[in-house]
């Protein structure tokens, strides 16, 4: 298993690599560069511009600007952030953190959320609840999460029961470790909830499909014949072989959770990673936009890395193939 | 022990009402064999499954009792119900390999209704099922019963279920073609366990099987199903050396038989019955056996032949020999 875990970590290697290579090709095919916007300035001479730009290496073709961020990232440089005028590994760090706690959350949301309201919409199929259930998920998913976004600050607005935007209050260094966590809960509840709301909205469908796949097997059927009680066909029979696919979808949610992060976090101005990429490409800030891209893909890889260990800890078929391959 | 009386189970779905299981008598004696035999599609899984009360929508039991040691199944709550299931009524399916959870180990399948029948423990329950995993023939069982199902080879999976069913040791066992996935060796090694454990626990056994060979082995009585119809019951012997119904006849003739006792085996073409099974939705009218019925009379296609008794443990619906039919 250790190598195992070992392999898909160096795999995402030469994909980041790879992953960054794209990037820096696409900002290069991008008309101008950090200092189009200035070079517009009366007040700056064009050398001035030109130092700078030689200054910061945007002179240089992008290849040698890929191999020069590669190098730094060997060594952990992950460069220069030209707008923010500061590291960008000083700039991202906090809001990677904020970012991954946010999509942590917002998971657990959806999975509570979804699980339940899944197995009671298989459970009734085609009963009023199942109808309620499916119709709702369809609204939800038919909302942009832009509008869910101001409804939820709206809500914030007008109830005053939340805070609007923000991730931590005033003083939040001077609090316990405890209010610490309540803090940061408060602030992280909306933007994590209209977050999962989209994905619970998906996993109950799923949750639903696969469940009612799964009661219709034989072995649910030999379960029944055994005398168990219901309960016990549904959770220990039936949930458990529902989860599989479940756990295959988790995989790329949590890249999906990061672009539509990018919403939730501009609209309600939750200091994440999708704030600063947008940031970071309106102001074309190459080294900056390469962290939050990199971030990205370490999302999108290490999310499906997680799912395939799961989904080996839950069934054992994957579990045995791993083991003889 | 069991008496099945003109069980009813119908499927209504949108194309119309599936009777599968249409008038069904049955009865199973203490300690014997009943073979259920008939084509694929006759209602003899459904018949198994409306025993147990498993029958799911859009499928309902219509009408008819299944009294078994005195109380009518069809009467008792759900919850009596689970207490009679697995408990005193057991059942062991055709596809072992599907009808095992993929994700559970051999021991907890085993011991679940163990814990849940007889109220032991996890540890006991373990310990007993080791014990029932021996019996059925599982080599191993200590390391066996943290194996997962794939793990185990189709005659090994049969050999649980078996185990599964007998663990609560139950009175009646229901065996829905317990052997017609396995190859040959493998189904004589489990028609073996099943008539070793079947005297050791004084099982009664309805047995349901397409395979005449396992009747012939293995059945007290034979009953012979037809489009949810029992067409002739019987005990085995005169099921096969004088069988009544043309349909009993179609299926003995219908067995591929090899000629011993020649150097140079001679095989001797297999006759099958003409036409194919009817759609349960379109059934002919009368005796729906009457299209592909060889002595067809006048009066078949217009009412079913009534169970006519030719002696006291003989029964056939057919207007062969019925008294009161008239003769063309």
């Amino acid at each position: 298993m250790t190598t195992f875990i070992v392999q898909r970590l160096l795999s995402l290697i030469p994909l980041v690599l790879a992953v960054a290579l794209f990037s820096f090709v696409l900002i290069d095919a991008a008309p101008g560069d950090f200092l189009t916007e200035l070079s517009l300035n009366p007040h700056v001479s064009p050398e001035t511009i030109a130092s700078l730009r030689t200054k910061y290496g945007l002179d240089r073709p992008w290849y040698i600007q890929y191999f020069k961020w590669v190098r730094g990232m060997a060594t952990g440089d992950f460069g220069y952030s030209f707008s923010y005028n500061r590291p960008v590994l000083d700039l991202i760090g906090e809001r990677v953190i904020n970012t991954s706690l946010l999509a942590l959350i917002s998971l657990l949301f959806a999975l509570t959320i979804s699980i339940p309201f899944g197995v009671i919409a298989a459970l009734y199929r085609y009963k009023w609840i199942d109808k309620v259930l499916c119709s709702f998920s369809f609204l939800i998913l038919s909302f942009p999460s832009l509008f869910l976004s101001l409804l939820a600050m709206l809500f914030a607005a007008s109830s005053g029961w939340f805070p609007i935007g923000g991730a931590r209050s005033l003083g939040y260094e001077n609090l316990s470790s405890i209010r610490k966590l309540t803090d940061f809960l408060h602030h992280a509840f909306l933007p994590a909830l209209v977050l999962s709301l989209r994905m619970s909205a998906i996993y109950v469908r799923q949750v639903r499909v696969t469940l009612l796949d799964v009661l219709s097997q034989d072995y649910i059927r030999t379960a029944r014949a055994k005398g168990l009680p219901k309960r016990m066909v549904i959770f220990k029979h039936g949930l458990r072989n529902a989860l599989n696919p479940l756990i295959s979808m988790f995989g790329n949610s949590l890249a999906s959770l990061l672009s539509g992060a990018f919403v939730v976090e501009v609209v309600i101005s939750w200091p994440g990673i999708g704030s600063l990429t947008l940031t970071a490409l309106l102001s074309r800030d190459p080294y900056l936009l390469m962290a939050c891209l990199t971030y990205a893909s370490i999302l999108l890889l290490g999310g499906n890395l997680l799912a395939d260990l799961l989904l080996a800890f839950t069934d054992p078929r994957v579990r045995f193939v791993r083991a003889n391959p | 022990m069991l008496e099945v009386k003109n069980l009813q189970t119908h499927f209504s779905l949108d194309q119309g009402v599936i009777k599968a299981v249409d008038g069904v008598d049955l009865r199973v004696a203490q300690g014997e064999t009943l073979a259920l035999v008939g084509e694929s599609g006759c209602g003899k899984t459904v018949t198994a499954l409306s025993i147990l009360r498993l029958i799911d929508e859009p499928g309902r039991i219509a009408g008819g009792s299944i009294t078994f040691k005195g109380q009518d199944l069809l009467r008792l709550t759900e919850s009596e119900m689970l207490r009679i299931r697995g408990k005193e009524i057991a059942m062991v399916f055709q596809e072992p390999m599907s009808s095992l959870n993929p994700v559970l180990t051999v021991g907890d399948q085993v011991a679940e209704a163990v814990q849940v029948h007889l109220k032991k423990s996890k540890k006991e329950a373990l310990r007993l099922a080791t014990a029932v995993l021996r019996a059925v023939g599982i080599p191993d069982p200590d390391r066996r019963i943290a194996d997962y199902p794939h793990q185990l080879s189709g005659g090994a999976c049969q050999r649980l279920m078996i185990a599964m069913a007998l663990s609560c040791n139950p009175s009646l066992l229901i065996a829905d073609e317990p052997t017609s996935s396995l190859d040959g060796i493998t189904q004589a090694q489990i028609l073996d366990v099943l008539a070793r454990l079947k005297a050791e626990f004084n099982l009664s056994l309805l047995l349901i099987t397409h395979n005449l060979g396992l009747v012939a082995q293995f059945a007290d009585r034979v009953a012979v199903m037809y489009t949810g119809k029992i067409v002739e019951d019987a005990p085995v012997n005169a099921i096969f050396k004088d069988p009544k119904h043309p349909y009993t006849v179609g299926l003995l003739n219908s067995i591929p038989r090899i000629s011993h006792g020649n150097p140079r085996v001679r095989r001797v073409k297999f006759r099958s019955i003409d036409g194919n099974v009817p759609d349960l939705l379109a059934l002919p009218p009368g005796c729906t056996f009457a299209p592909r019925c060889p002595d067809r009379m006048a009066k078949c296609p217009m009412s079913f032949p009534e169970p006519t008794p030719l002696d006291a443990r003989h029964i056939v619906r057919c207007f062969k020999f019925d008294p009161q039919a008239v003769p063309d």
